[in-house]
Formats: structure tokens, C-alpha cells, sequence
């Protein structure tokens, strides 16, 4: 029963997401059909990487799902998908991306059922301090999102607070003690120097078409 | 002098005359209501600069009497304040225009439809059919083993993934594909039959756990 609600509260942070996604694509004007592909194949896309980076990572030993690995999916869920599509560009980056803290968040939930993720902090169970940390990140980058005419920048907002926050609060995790840095850290560093290449690289990358077709 | 023998200009001619009446035309003296009975050459020459003038006046009618008036042109709302609020790639194109969907489109689609039901079905079964043959024959602590194991196990995994992509893409790119529609109805069945036969499963495993503790095993 432990591992069944945990795998209830991953998929409702995933439908939570979606349907968080999909609401804010349908007030920028995105196309039915672009927003039902998108959660279509971005859904496939976190639980098959989620699952593969463990499997892949224990050596083909042990299956599980990881956070990482399904912000990696999200990630190539949602470029995918704007790239094909071609429709608000823009709008669809930022409704997922911005999505993403909210469905960390009730993944942490899991965390709390299922007793993964453990550590303190000042006495607090960390579980917790990331439970709101991502749910206060969501709440900032849906307000930038509603608020500002240029929708990236909630999108960088999120992406960048998602990233220290994962950073800094793996060091009161129970998995970091007696390590100076751990490799999610690592891999945390690395994916962020992905996203700020990209993002200074903005310009040479070939973006897609704007092709609204009303 | 005698008035006589004043000049004058007939108006109907122009000839300059001393007598009564013009020489050239025979039209009588005119009357000078001045008192100094002729038009004196002043106004002769002022004369023929009129009648001079009357020429080029036709000529002289402004142009823009006679050209059409210009029509401005109404300019459309400039792009670039859309581009600086970073609406560049959602400002409002043109309406895209329909491609017809032309043979090579349709080989094209239909190619993109077979590679994605091999990744998804012949692809993954034939992944499953080398592990079971390798746990067979080969001994499964060796090197060999784990790397195909991984290998094959992240083929598995992520070929159904781009199938799904590729049948996405047919689907926008070539939305008039049948082979396309059928295959995306095709992929939804198949995932609502997988999540109920997976709730079905752990139900299933669920119950019979539960018989098994209150049976006191």
C-alpha cells in the first residue's frame, strides 16, 4: 500500500501539472490539438526518463522513479514539443517550465509517504522545507507569468530558484552526509550550465516559427 | 499738335495710326473718355501682355488639378514594439495557407508511420527476445550480459517514446495523413488498455496480499 499511494501522489503531481500547464496555454491563446499532444507526450516523457535514469543508474538493477531523471523528460518533453508544434512558442515553454516547482512540490508529498528524501533542517524534516520552498518558487513564477508580458522571464525565474534551491537544500539531505558535494549536485551543476548555454546562446539557436494559426 | 495728328493703336488690329480712322482695318478712332483720345503705346504694350498672358494661364492650371488627388496609404501598426515586448514569436502572422497534401507527403507520412510501429511493437519485443535468449545461454554475472542488459533495457524504454514523437509528428505536419489518425487512435487505445490492465494488476495484487496476511500467512 506504501508503494501504491506513493505512485498515486507521483501521477496526481503529474496531472497536477498538466492541467496547471494547460489552463495558463489556454488563456495565451495555444491551439486544443498543440496543448493535448504536449501533455500527451510530455506525461510519456517524465515517467519514461524518470524511471530509465534509475534503471540506468543502478545498473540495471533496481527500478524506481527519480525527480531528476523527470525533470529531464519535462525538459525534453516540452522542447520537443515546441519545436513541432510551433504555436506560441514562447507561451508553451513558460506554462510547462513554470509548472514544473508545482509538481515537485506534491512529489514531495510522496517523499513524506513513501520515507524517501530524508534529512533536517533546524529541526524541520527537509521533505517539508521543499514541499513549500518549490510550492513558494511556483506561486512567484505564476505571478510573473500572469503579470509580465514576456512569459521567459517567469520561465528563467523558475528555473533558476528551482536550481539553488534543489543545490542547496540536497546539503541537509541524509544522502549528503560525508561528502563535500553530492552527484545530484553534480548533476544539478551540469544541467544549469546546460540551461545558462542556452540562454546566452539564445540567440544563434534556430528558434521555431511563430505560427499562429488563429 | 493738332489731335490728329496724335498716335494711336486700333484695338481690333494693334496697327499705330495718326488719322482717323485705322489704316490697316478702317476701324474709326475710339473716343478717349481721358480726354487724350488714344491708347497711348503704355497701354498697347500693357495690352498685348495680356493677350500675351492669356496663353500660358492654361497652361499655368496647378497640377494638382488636373492629377488625381494622392491617396495615402495607411500604415500597418509598426512590428517592432510587439518584437521589445517579447511577443515576437506570438504577434499575428498572415493566416497560414493549407499545403495540399501532395503523393510525396503522403510517402513521406506513411514512411514515418511504419518506423514508428516498428519502434514501438517489433522493437521492443525483439529487445525482450535477446534478454530472454542471453539469460538462457550466457552467464548472467558477466560483462557482456550487464552491458547488453542496460542497452537493451534503455532501447526498450525509449523507443516507444519516440514512436510516440514521430506519430506527433505526422500528426501536425501532415494532419491529412489517414495512416497518421489511425495510428494515433491506435496509441491511445493501447495506453488506456496499459493503465487499466497496470490498475488491474496491483488491485489484483493488492487483494491477494491482503487475503494472504488476514489468512494469517
Amino acid at each position: 500500500m506504501g508503494f501504491n499511494l506513493y505512485g498515486a501522489i507521483i501521477l496526481v503531481s503529474i496531472i497536477a501539472g498538466t492541467v496547471a500547464a494547460n489552463v495558463l496555454g489556454l488563456r495565451c491563446g495555444i491551439k486544443r490539438r498543440t496543448l493535448f499532444y504536449t501533455a500527451f507526450f510530455i506525461f510519456f516523457s517524465i515517467v519514461i526518463f524518470a524511471v530509465t535514469f534509475v534503471f540506468l543508474g543502478s545498473g540495471g538493477k533496481n527500478i524506481g522513479v527519480s525527480g531528476l531523471g523527470g525533470v529531464f523528460g519535462l525538459m525534453i518533453g516540452i522542447i520537443f514539443s515546441v519545436y513541432v508544434h510551433e504555436d506560441h512558442p514562447r507561451e508553451l515553454f513558460a506554462s510547462w517550465v513554470i509548472s514544473a516547482p508545482l509538481m515537485y512540490s506534491i512529489a514531495k508529498v510522496a517523499c513524506m509517504t513513501a520515507g524517501c528524501c530524508s534529512g533536517e533542517l533546524f529541526g524541520i524534516s527537509v521533505r517539508i522545507i521543499d514541499c513549500i520552498s518549490y510550492m513558494l518558487i511556483y506561486i512567484a513564477s505564476l505571478t510573473l507569468f500572469i503579470r509580465e508580458d514576456n512569459k521567459m522571464r517567469s520561465a528563467y525565474t523558475a528555473m533558476i530558484l528551482s536550481f539553488v534551491a534543489r543545490f542547496v537544500l540536497d546539503f541537509f539531505r541524509d544522502s549528503h552526509s560525508g561528502r563535500v558535494i553530492s552527484s545530484e549536485q553534480i548533476m544539478i551543476l551540469v544541467a544549469g550550465g546546460i540551461a545558462m548555454s542556452a540562454y546566452i546562446l539564445r540567440k544563434r539557436i534556430p528558434l521555431p516559427k511563430s505560427a499562429d494559426n488563429g | 499738335m493738332e489731335e490728329s495728328d496724335k498716335k494711336w493703336v486700333c484695338r481690333s488690329c494693334g496697327m499705330e495710326n495718326s488719322s482717323n480712322f485705322c489704316c490697316n482695318c478702317g476701324a474709326a478712332k475710339e473716343q478717349d473718355t481721358t480726354g487724350s483720345g488714344v491708347l497711348s503705346a503704355a497701354e498697347a504694350s500693357l495690352n498685348e501682355a495680356g493677350a500675351a498672358e492669356q496663353e500660358p494661364a492654361i497652361s499655368a492650371v496647378p497640377l494638382e488639378t488636373i492629377r488625381p488627388p494622392r491617396t495615402e496609404t495607411v500604415k500597418q501598426p509598426p512590428v517592432a514594439a510587439e518584437m521589445a515586448s517579447g511577443h515576437a514569436y506570438s504577434a499575428p502572422a498572415s493566416r497560414k495557407v493549407e499545403r495540399p497534401f501532395e503523393p510525396e507527403d503522403q510517402k513521406a507520412a506513411n514512411i514515418l508511420c511504419i518506423v514508428s510501429l516498428i519502434l514501438m511493437f517489433i522493437l521492443p519485443f525483439i529487445c525482450s527476445i535477446i534478454v530472454v535468449l542471453m539469460m538462457e545461454y550466457l552467464p548472467e554475472d558477466s560483462t557482456i550480459t550487464q552491458v547488453a542488459w542496460l542497452i537493451l533495457g534503455g532501447i526498450t524504454t525509449f523507443s516507444p517514446l519516440l514512436s510516440l514523437g514521430m506519430m506527433i509528428y505526422v500528426r501536425v505536419k501532415y494532419p491529412k495523413s489517414t495512416f497518421g489518425k489511425v495510428l494515433m487512435w491506435l496509441y491511445i487505445a493501447f495506453v488506456v488498455i496499459a493503465v487499466i490492465a497496470i490498475i488491474v494488476v496491483c488491485a489484483a495484487c493488492a487483494y491477494e496480499i491482503k487475503r494472504c496476511t488476514d489468512a494469517g500467512w
